[in-house]
């Protein structure tokens, strides 16, 4: 019964945030990605809790759909946003490229403007590209939580890479 | 001991077993692969599951699910924190403007082709990069799902 009601929770948030969601790339949603769960497990954690599971039953349910939701949502970013699957869907055509073709087929500035543009649109960045991340409480936040997992130069993979060019 | 009481026990454990490796190990390492935690809380499973006098069965197929999800989404997780373009574009913006890189910069095409080779995605021709049957597997199954689910692809 525990089982099924966290398989059921986590299952209903998913359908539940894709369907109001309409596609759109989860991190830009978050909230309601974290409101769906919250949702679907009190009504999963009720409903076992009335089988006699008692408060126990809906704290399990809770706590245990948690690392589902983390594992869609790497998922679910990685579907929409992974430039190496782009890459690959180039290269379904079955003709071989070299990497300059792969360069110009892939439109390097106009993934990078999409991108900047789904950042703007969720309320991260300023319109005026000159302005940068807007000071608001989101930002803020945002920041300090890439600052505290990644360390103070940001993902240590991409700056260490960009480092030697300036 | 009780089922959700067990369940409850091993969802913390799991949490803090990650959390000690991305304080203590992962700052320093590339890897995305927490083998130590995926082995110290399968053992887990056996100790908690010995101790149950009914739902023995339920238990590990409860712990199995939380560990294989929360191992996919730390490994995810990872990825991010070492080499997330959306955070690296953030973070170059938090930044004053004459100190920026430039946007494009960060999308570094030719790490993409290490990753598709090391992943066993393409092959070497004299013509250049071309797919395999397994490159060719997994991208008609992102298409297949980017469809059913109605997804922007922004990669």
């Amino acid at each position: 019964m525990i089982f099924a009601g966290i398989v059921l929770s986590a299952a209903g948030a998913i359908v539940l945030s894709e369907v109001l969601g309409r596609g759109q790339v989860v991190y830009t949603r978050l909230l309601a990605l974290c409101g769906a769960y919250a949702l679907c497990s009190v009504i999963a954690g009720l409903l076992v809790a009335r089988q006699g599971g008692g408060l126990a039953g809906f704290a399990a349910i809770g706590l245990s759909g948690v690392p589902m939701m983390a594992a869609w949502l790497g998922f679910r970013i990685h579907l929409s946003n992974s430039i190496t699957l782009e890459m690959a869907g180039l290269l379904a055509d079955g003709r071989a490229r070299t990497l300059q073709e792969l360069e110009a087929d892939y439109d390097i500035d106009g993934h990078t403007a999409r991108r900047m543009e789904i950042l703007r649109e969720s309320g991260y960045l300023a319109t005026d590209a000159a302005a940068g991340l807007i000071d608001s409480a989101k930002g803020r936040a945002v920041l300090l939580l890439i600052r505290l997992v990644c360390g103070p130069n940001g993902p240590r993979l991409v700056a260490a890479r960009l480092r030697p060019r300036h | 001991m009780t089922l959700t009481r067990a369940v409850i026990l091993y969802d913390f454990a799991v949490l803090a077993a990650l959390g000690l490796d991305f304080v203590l190990v992962r700052r320093r390492s590339t890897s995305v692969i927490a083998w130590g935690p995926a082995l110290l809380m399968a053992a887990a499973v056996g100790a908690l599951a010995w101790q149950l006098p009914s739902g023995a069965v339920e238990f590990v197929a409860i712990a199995i699910t939380i560990l294989a999800t929360a191992l996919f989404g730390y490994a995810n997780f990872l990825a991010f924190v070492t080499r997330g373009i959306t955070f690296a574009i953030i973070h170059n913006h938090a930044r004053p403007p004459r100190e920026r890189h430039p946007d494009r910069e960060f999308i570094a095409l030719e790490e993409r082709i290490a990753e598709m080779r090391g992943y066993g995605w393409i092959e070497s021709t004299d013509a250049g990069w071309r797919l395999n049957d397994r490159g060719r597997r997994v991208v008609r199954l992102r298409q297949a799902l980017l469809r059913a689910l109605r997804i922007e692809a922004v990669g």
